[in-house]
Order: C-alpha cells, then structure tokens, then sequence
C-alpha cells in the first residue's frame, strides 16, 4: 500500500468531481476529521468515476449516532469501534473508575454495547453494507496484575468482543477489518496518540488513521478478484530443472530443501478449490511434464489445472493459448514464473496480467508473495458456480468436437438435452447474481454496475423484478449464467440489465430468456435500456439477430416469434 | 529551511482551497471563514506531517495567521 499523507488526501478530495455520487457513513466517536478525510480520498481512488461523499455521524458517542442513523440513499457504511465505545470507563477522556469492584460492571457494559451494536448493524445491514474496525487501541491499563501476566478481566473483555466479531465475521453484508492486516500496516505500539487523545479527542495518530481508512476503503470497494493463476514449472512449482533432473528429481519438500514449492503447490490446490483457474504454461518436454504432474505426492492435484501448455515456444504464447481456452481477458489472471525475463516478455505482450516473481530460494519473501496472491485471488466466499467451471472448461473441446461432427447447429443443439432453469425474484440476497452483472462485460446491456446499496433499493421498488437462469445439458451444468433486471409496466417490461456469462454462449439461452420474459410476464413488448460499451458486441450482435434498434432498443411478442430460431432446451421453473 | 514559505503556502492551499496564492501570506483567522477550530487542528497534523516536527497543541490553538504558523515553524526547527 501506498498509504496516503493527509496532505495528499486533501488534494484529492478538493479536485473536480464528476460520475454518480456515491454516499458513505462513517461512525466514529472520536474526532474523526482527519478519518473522514482519509477515508474519502481513498474511495475517490478506488471509485474512480464516482463522486464519493463521506459523511459522519454525530461526534461523541458512536452508539446514539448509529441508532440514529438512516440508511436510505447511502451506498456503504464504515464503522471504527474502540474499547471507550463499548464502555468509557475503557477509554482516557472520562474518570469513571477502575477499581477492581468496578470490572464485573465494565464487562457487562461491553456486552450490552456489544449486544446493542449488532441490533443497529442487523438493521442497517438490510439496506446497505458496513465495514467495521473492532478495537485497534489497546486496552487502558485497568488491571491489577503485573503487565507481564494477562488478567482475567481483559482475556473475558476480549472473549465478549470477539463474540461480537464472530457475529460480525458471519455476516455476508458485514465486512470486518482484519487485525492482522492492520498490524502489518500499523504497528500496534505506533497507533496511540495520547497527548491528542487528551487534548482534543483523537486518539490517533495520523499513519494508523491512514491505515484504518485504507482498509475500510478496500472493503467497501473491493478489487474484483482475479480469475485465473498461470503458473510456471521449474523452479516454481518444483525446484529443480525437470529436464536436467528428472520426474523424481524434482523437490517441493523440506527433505528437498524446497518446502515453499510444496507450500505453493498446497495453496493453489486450495485456489483450485475455491474455483480459481489454474493453468501451467512451461517450457518443457509435454511427456515429461504429464509425467511429472502425475506424481501421486504432488499436493496440486492434476485435474485442477487446466490446460497445461508445455513445448519450446515463447511464454506469453502459451500464455495466449491458455487465456484463449479459459476465454477471459489478460486483466483477469496472474501470471508466476521464477525468471524476470520470462515475466516481462508476457508482460510486454499482455500489459493488464499481473505478473509476479516466485521467489526462488528467497524464502523471507515467500510470505509477501503469498499475500499478494491472497490480495489478487481473495473473494468473501465460495459459490457452486466456482467448482462448476473448471469443469465446464475441461468439455469445452468435447463439445467443439461434438458440434463439428453434427450435420447441423440444430441438431447439435437437440441433442444437447439442455435444460435452462429460470428463477424470477426480488430476493436481494442472491450473491450469485449480484456478482455477474458486476463482472460480466462482453454479454452486457449496457456495462452498468450497482453498489449493494442500490441493487437493494433497486429491487425493492414495485414491480421491478429479478431473472435468473441455470443451465445444464449432457456436457455438464453450467450453474447460473444470466441475470436480468427490470420492472413490468402494463403490457411492457422494461429490461435495465441484462448479462450473460461468456461460457453460456452459442446455446440460444438469450433466444430462451427472452421468450420466457414474454411468456412469463405475460407482456407483448420489452424495451431495454441498452448502451454501447468497448466489449458488448455480443449484446449488439443479439439486437441485430433481432432487428433491435439501439436507439428505440425495443421488440414486440411478433417479431421477436417470427425471428426466432428454434429453440430446443427444457424449461424449468424455479419458485421464489 | 529556505523552502519553508513555499512549503506552508502548499499545506494552506490544500487546507484551504479557496483562497489564492497570493493571499495566503496576509491570510489570518478573520480572513478566512474556513479557519475553524477543527481546521486549526487539521492545519497542525497538517505542519507535523510536512516537516516532520511535534507542536504543543496550546501553542497552535493560539495561531492567527499564517505569519504565525511561520514563526512558530521556523522557532521550532532551529531549536
């Protein structure tokens, strides 16, 4: 991180806005201009092409201030909770007494302040999202013992406080800031300023409030993860040159003096999992290499990486030919190699991937390099859609075959046996969806992305509605893949979204969702609000099948039957 | 220490982006409608950051006007 100087922050705020505005709380009973400040700027960045505003609730007493507060037209929420807001004999600025007959009391202040805080987040999570930062203040030095021995009174404070922060952690619309993240940034004993606390109420100095709105920042507006990790072989994966020392000659243990290859093998096992794409781009004999990725002790698992793309040509076309079988763009993936030559020749051909060094025999550096691979792959949790498409991938070539070896695309797509599943709700609480109409680019009405905040809003108007479909046919299931927005008006449904993942396409699943949408909602005519991006060709090419008009951007129940292709899948209908 | 001038002048217009250049040098606490309290506060993180120094808080409650900080400044980094 680059953390920003006050200084910094202020010229970044003070510069001409433009783009949507965006309007963020924060909740803070200190003095918190130089938070609020700090916080904004760091959106701003974050945000760019928003108008981020930062707003506070009242100063003094972070409880009545959240209680108080509506979220209607806010697109996130920051909290920052110290020891004194949960009870102020914990803090500096108040005399309320520490005496040993006092801390069954503080305990039981701290429970009840917990206890009111997850009420207030409970119901302002049903409107927007929030970020909290538990205690990052020490505790003041309220008991009795030897500094050098932990009281009781504070292991059973903290025992209430991370009660709380369980709560907090299971949450999906609570975002809980992590400590150890904030120690790295912040250290602990460098946060507390005590001179400022006194005098006016800020008990922070300014680096640690840096620190604290830097990773508010970063949960509030979160990088989309990356996709897919390409990987090299030797002296990576392994150590060793498998070409030199052979399929047992390779090492990636602590006998071999190459545990960090096990530990990077063990942790894209685990990416695998989680349904990131892994791909092994080497410059290697292909028998040898399939020899060597079948070793039965190798902790990555053979099926989980795919393809795997070894000869002697250059990186970066491998690189192309992977990026081509997983169809995503460059900017989606990452790319570990343990030679910087190789890395800036993939780096030259494709400037968005995020290249990055293994650090061959540097093991001190092997902890940053994994927490730059938790930073680019980490997501909040794991969906079916994530296991599904590895697989999905895997029978791309069977079903290319497939459709080559058909007379026709007609009689390739009967016999697919598909099924499409579709849901129509106004269930805000469908990650799934959320998440591709904010990823999804080429498949795309119109390119506009939703905070939660106005997803929530959004769906919660009447009328409006909210489309999912599923599919699934012989080659495997593909798990939800289209997702459109809208509301119905007389004989009339007016589309505001629309994506489609690109996995889904050439199965006429638009053809299908469209003549759903007529059928379903009982209308004759759908408009959409349709806008040209850089990469929605695959939405114009739909409207030109269909003789849409991008200006009027409109179809009746006629012409879109009279257009029609045939359309083979089975129908399913999910109820709400 | 030749470049203090320059450098408060830099620190005030990003404190307060309305005024002009060219009046930061008469700038005082009646001048400018932004120069509050709290901005008396940001102003002093705001001179610590820049220069790296530790300033009594009584001290610069009691600053006016730009002269002020300058002086306070310039006392502080030759002691």
């Amino acid at each position: 991180m680059s953390a920003l100087k006050l200084r910094e922050a202020l010229e970044i705020i003070q510069r001409p806005r433009e783009g949507r505005r965006e309007r963020f709380i924060l909740a803070c009973s200190t003095y918190s201009t130089n938070l609020k400040t700090l916080l904004e700027a760091y959106l701003l960045k974050r945000r760019t092409g928003s108008d981020v505003q930062v707003e506070t609730t009242s100063y003094g007493d972070l409880l009545s201030g959240l209680e108080r507060f509506s979220p209607m037209g806010y697109a996130g929420g920051a909290i920052v909770c110290e020891w004194f807001d949960l009870d102020q004999r914990l803090g500096f600025r108040r005399l309320g007494g520490w005496a040993p007959s006092s801390f069954e009391n503080i305990l039981h202040g701290v429970e009840t302040a917990s206890y009111r805080l997850r009420r207030t987040i409970e119901a302002i999570t049903t409107s927007i999202p929030v970020a909290i930062a538990l205690p990052t203040l020490p505790l003041p030095p309220i008991a009795i013992c030897d500094p050098a021995r932990t009281s009781e009174l504070e292991i059973s404070l903290w025992a209430a406080l991370l009660t709380f922060a369980q709560w907090c952690a299971s949450n999906p619309r609570v975002y809980l800031l992590n400590r150890e993240e904030l120690d790295r940034l912040s250290p602990p004993m460098d946060r507390f300023d005590f001179k400022a606390e006194l005098s006016y109420g800020t008990p922070y100095k300014l680096a640690h409030a840096s620190a604290i709105s830097y990773l508010l920042s970063r949960l509030l507006a979160p990088n989309a993860p990356l996709k897919g990790l390409i990987t090299d072989l030797d002296d990576t994966l392994w150590d060793g040159i498998l070409g030199e020392v052979g399929v047992d000659g390779v090492g990636f243990s602590l006998e071999h003096n190459a545990q960090e290859h096990g530990l990077y093998q063990q942790l894209l096992q685990s990416f695998a999992e989680r349904g990131v794409l892994v791909a092994i781009a080497s410059k290697n004999d292909q028998a040898l290499v399939e020899k060597a990725l079948s070793r039965t002790d190798l902790l990555l698992e053979r099926d989980n990486v795919f393809p795997v793309v070894s000869g002697w040509s250059r990186k970066s076309e491998s690189v192309a030919r992977i990026l081509q079988s997983w169809n995503i763009s460059a900017e989606s993936v990452a790319f570990i190699d343990d030679s910087p030559l190789e890395l800036a020749e993939v780096q030259l051909r494709f400037p968005q991937i995020r290249c990055l060094l293994f650090p061959k025999q540097t093991p001190a550096r092997f902890i940053d390099f994994v927490h730059t691979l938790r930073e680019y792959f980490g997501r909040p949790a794991v969906r079916d859609e994530d296991r599904l498409r590895l697989r999905s991938l895997r029978q791309d070539p069977v079903r290319e075959q497939c459709l080559q070896d058909s007379s026709t695309e007609e009689s390739f797509l009967e016999s697919l046996g598909a099924v499409l599943s579709f849901q129509i709700t106004t269930n805000t609480d469908d990650d799934r969806a959320f998440e591709l109409i904010n990823k999804t680019n080429q498949f795309n009405l119109n390119g506009h992305r939703y905070s939660q905040s106005e997803w929530i809003a959004y769906l919660s108007r009447p009328g409006s509605f909210l489309l999912t479909a599923s599919y699934a046919d012989k080659f495997g299931q593909l798990g939800k893949i289209a997702v459109v927005v809208g509301w119905k008006e007389g004989l009339t449904a007016h589309v505001v979204s629309w994506v489609m993942s690109c996995r889904a396409f050439s199965r006429r699943i638009e053809h299908a969702t469209l003549r759903y949408l007529f059928d379903r909602l009982n209308v004759g005519r759908i408009s959409f609000t349709f806008h040209t991006t850089e990469r929605n060709g695959p939405m114009r090419n739909l409207f030109s099948e269909f003789q849409i008009s991008e200006i009027d951007a409109q179809i009746n129940k006629t012409d879109f039957e009279a257009l029609c292709p045939r359309i083979s899948h089975r129908v399913e209908e999910f109820a709400t | 220490m030749n470049d203090l001038p320059s450098r408060l002048t830099e620190i005030f217009l990003a404190l307060f982006p309305d005024l002009r250049e060219s009046d930061i040098a008469t700038a005082n606490r009646n001048t400018v409608s932004a120069w509050d309290s709290v901005a008396s506060v940001t102003l002093m993180t705001l001179v610590e950051e820049e220069f790296e120094v530790e300033l009594d808080f009584d001290d610069a409650g009691e600053w006016a006007s730009f002269d002020d900080v300058r002086a306070a400044l310039e006392k502080k980094i030759s002691s």
